[in-house]
């Protein structure tokens, strides 16, 4: 098992440092000049004054040594500064990541079990109610965008029902966590529905895979009820392909909240990176790129693991069959 | 002596989507206690398909349409055809009373689960017994079925198992209720000879020692001239002879059972003889009319084969045999030259 993770790690360091790369070389390659927002247009007007601020910012060493000193200082926790506020960027993200891992936490969470729970009912009952009612909520689920499902969500029941507020993560006045609760509620109920679409029809499929092999007909040949059948023997096998569904819907969740959080107005890192894309604020661009890559990479590798438990046979690197 | 099983009669369908499939066909067994019955056939003739129907594990589109399949619990008898598929009563059978043993091990397996708790599973669904209890007598069954270590091989995985030892853990988990009939479909099938030898030493070990029935599903001649007190020969969904081991491979009288046991390969026999195969091939159970399955391609075949429906004709002590070209003694008519070779 230990060398399994050590392998894992292996393989997860050198990505991060490629993606590192290619975001660095990629903001590089823009032909917006940072500069232009960090200097009043009258100084730009003398070239030396520009001269003066690119050797002070180290944009005149070699790329690669820029590169070199970008990382090292990002391994140090020193994340630079916004442009467009000047604020250090560990500010700002410590003040706006709370908000995202709260939204992408609670809709990962609560979509994964409860696309386990109904998929596996539905896999057990083909053709019954649960299944041909997954089978719609999956075609709505997959055609239908996030931001519409969102806006469609927030005009009935905020607006028009006025069940649940329209938006913000907690009102004035608030402090609990209670209070916060329905505020939660829309946004991570958007965000959840393409994901928890996809995963039951994968855990679906999946669990009538697996009730086709040879090894369920060996646990009931053993007077196994149906109950433990299912529940030791068919779930469990079932699980793997659906994790690796999991992590490559991941980046989509990721995705996904950047819109939901500009539909909610929601103050997290999503709604930041619009903001920082439509003044072309580089630093906090590639940091929260950069973050946002080893959340996935990491979230991957954790995957990994779990699969690993799940089929002892993955971490021995034998062949499924 | 008692039997433990007797089927009577027993129609079994498959539903697909071409329509219906009748894969078994009046097929009527009687096994005695403690006796060793090899069911017999080339594949697709449902001999895999008369061990689901005892067991009642079917695939979700096959039933049991008519007939009755009787298991004698120590002098109960039991319908086992009228009992809920996953009701408790057919539950409490499976594994108990009636062990199956699988033919692909490595699929037959949970590759999830360490072997041990496998096999303790069947225990500690029937047995009032600890969870200490049951590795106990699980090891302790490892070591009787010749597994090497079995402490350690209790925590193994399938998949770091040979497919020989993988086949003594599957009869671990078909024997470790001690069941009174243990059922094996083809379990040497997917092993080395030599492999092969060994398993069905140690299961006709079982039924002597321990006075257990076994009812063995093979397409393998040389295993059934070894192991077997009793033969059914199948030949598309129908029983086509039954009867002793000694009467049906030394004095076979069904045209196919002749052709199948010519069919087999042997050491002794003169290398430049061509190896006899059976004609044609096997219809398809969609195909199938009334009238005798094998007409097609038996050598003595007449029109009434044809047309008629052949009843199960008796010889001597309990032979039974499905053909009507058979005379009063039993015996096939003399072919003549040419119809021989042709």
């Amino acid at each position: 098992m230990l060398a399994f993770i050590i392998r894992r790690i292996a393989i997860v360091i050198p990505m991060a440092l490629a993606i590192s790369a290619i975001i660095f070389f990629a903001s590089r390659l823009s032909p917006i000049d940072p500069l232009n927002s960090l200097i009043s247009p009258d100084a730009a007007a003398d070239p030396t004054n520009l001269a003066i601020l690119k050797e002070r910012l180290g944009f005149n060493d070699p790329i690669f040594v820029q590169y070199f000193n970008w990382l090292t200082e990002m391994f140090k926790g020193n994340f630079g500064y916004s442009i467009q506020t000047g604020q250090p960027i560990s500010e700002i993200l410590a003040l706006r990541m709370p908000a995202t891992l709260e939204l992408i936490l609670s809709a990962l969470v609560i979509s994964t079990i409860l696309a386990l729970a109904i998929g596996l009912v539905a896999g057990a009952n083909r053709g019954g109610f649960t299944d041909k009612a997954s089978r719609a909520l999956a075609a709505v689920g997959i055609s239908v965008p996030d931001f519409f499902i969102g806006l469609a969500l927030l005009n009935i029941l905020a607006y028009r029902l006025n069940w649940l507020p329209t938006g913000q993560r907690i009102s004035p006045g608030q402090v609990t966590f209670f209070d916060r609760l329905p505020h939660l509620i829309l946004p991570v109920a958007t965000l959840s529905i393409a994901m928890l679409a996809v995963l039951i029809r994968y855990t679906r499929n999946s669990v009538l895979d697996t009730l086709n092999r040879d090894f369920v007909k060996t646990a009931r040949s053993k007077g196994l009820p149906e109950w433990k059948v299912m529940w030791s023997h068919v779930f469990r096998n079932s699980l793997g392909p659906v994790m690796v569904i999991l992590a490559f819907r991941l980046p989509l969740l990721v995705g996904g909240s950047v819109l939901v959080e500009t539909v909610f107005q929601w103050p997290g890192i999503g709604s930041t990176v619009v903001a920082a894309v439509t003044v072309s604020d580089f630093p906090v661009i590639m940091v929260v790129s950069l973050l946002i890559a080893v959340a996935i990479l990491f979230a991957s590798f954790l995957v990994d693991i779990v699969k690993s438990i799940l089929d002892p046979r993955v971490r021995l690197g034998a062949t499924t069959e | 002596m008692s039997n433990i099983l007797e089927l009577k009669d027993v129609n079994v369908t498959f539903n697909v989507e071409a329509g219906q499939l009748h894969i078994l066909r009046d097929v009527s067994l009687e096994v005695p206690k403690g006796s060793f019955l090899c069911v017999v056939g080339e594949s697709g003739c449902g001999k895999s398909v008369t061990a689901q129907a005892i067991v009642q594990l079917l695939p979700d589109n096959g039933k049991v349409e008519s007939g009755s399949i009787n298991f004698y619990d120590q002098g109960e008898k039991l319908e086992i055809n009228k009992l809920e598929k996953f009701g408790s009563r057919m539950r409490g059978l499976r594994g108990a009373k009636i062990g199956m043993i699988f033919q692909d091990t490595l699929s037959s397996l949970n590759p999830a689960h360490r072997v041990g708790r496998q096999v303790a599973e069947s225990l500690l669904q029937h047995m009032d017994i600890s969870k200490d209890e049951a590795k106990t007598k699980v090891i302790e069954l490892f070591k009787k079925l010749g597994i090497p270590d079995p402490e350690r091989r209790y925590e193994a995985y399938p998949h770091e198992f040979s497919g020989g030892m993988r086949q003594r853990v599957m009869i671990a988990i078909a024997t470790v209720c001690e069941p009174d009939l243990v059922i094996a479909d083809e379990p040497t099938t997917a092993l080395d000879v030599t492999i092969q030898a060994q398993i069905m030493t140690l299961l006709k070990d079982l039924q002597k020692s321990a006075g257990k029935t076994f009812i063995l599903i093979t397409h393998n001649m040389a295993l059934v001239s070894e192991v077997a007190d009793h033969v059914a020969v199948m030949y598309l969904g129908r029983v086509v002879e039954y009867g002793n081991v000694n009467q049906v491979l030394r004095n076979p009288r069904h045209p196919y059972t002749q052709a199948l046991l010519q069919s087999v390969p042997s050491l002794a026999a003169d290398k430049n003889i061509e190896l006899k195969t059976v004609d044609g091939q096997t219809p398809s159970p969609a195909d199938v009319t009334k009238g005798c399955e094998f007409a097609g391609r038996c050598p003595f075949v007449t029109d009434a084969c044809r047309e008629q429906v052949i009843p199960l004709l008796s010889f001597g002590e309990k032979h039974q045999v499905r053909c009507i070209r058979l005379d009063e003694k039993g015996n096939l008519p003399k072919l003549s030259k040419a119809a021989a070779n042709d």
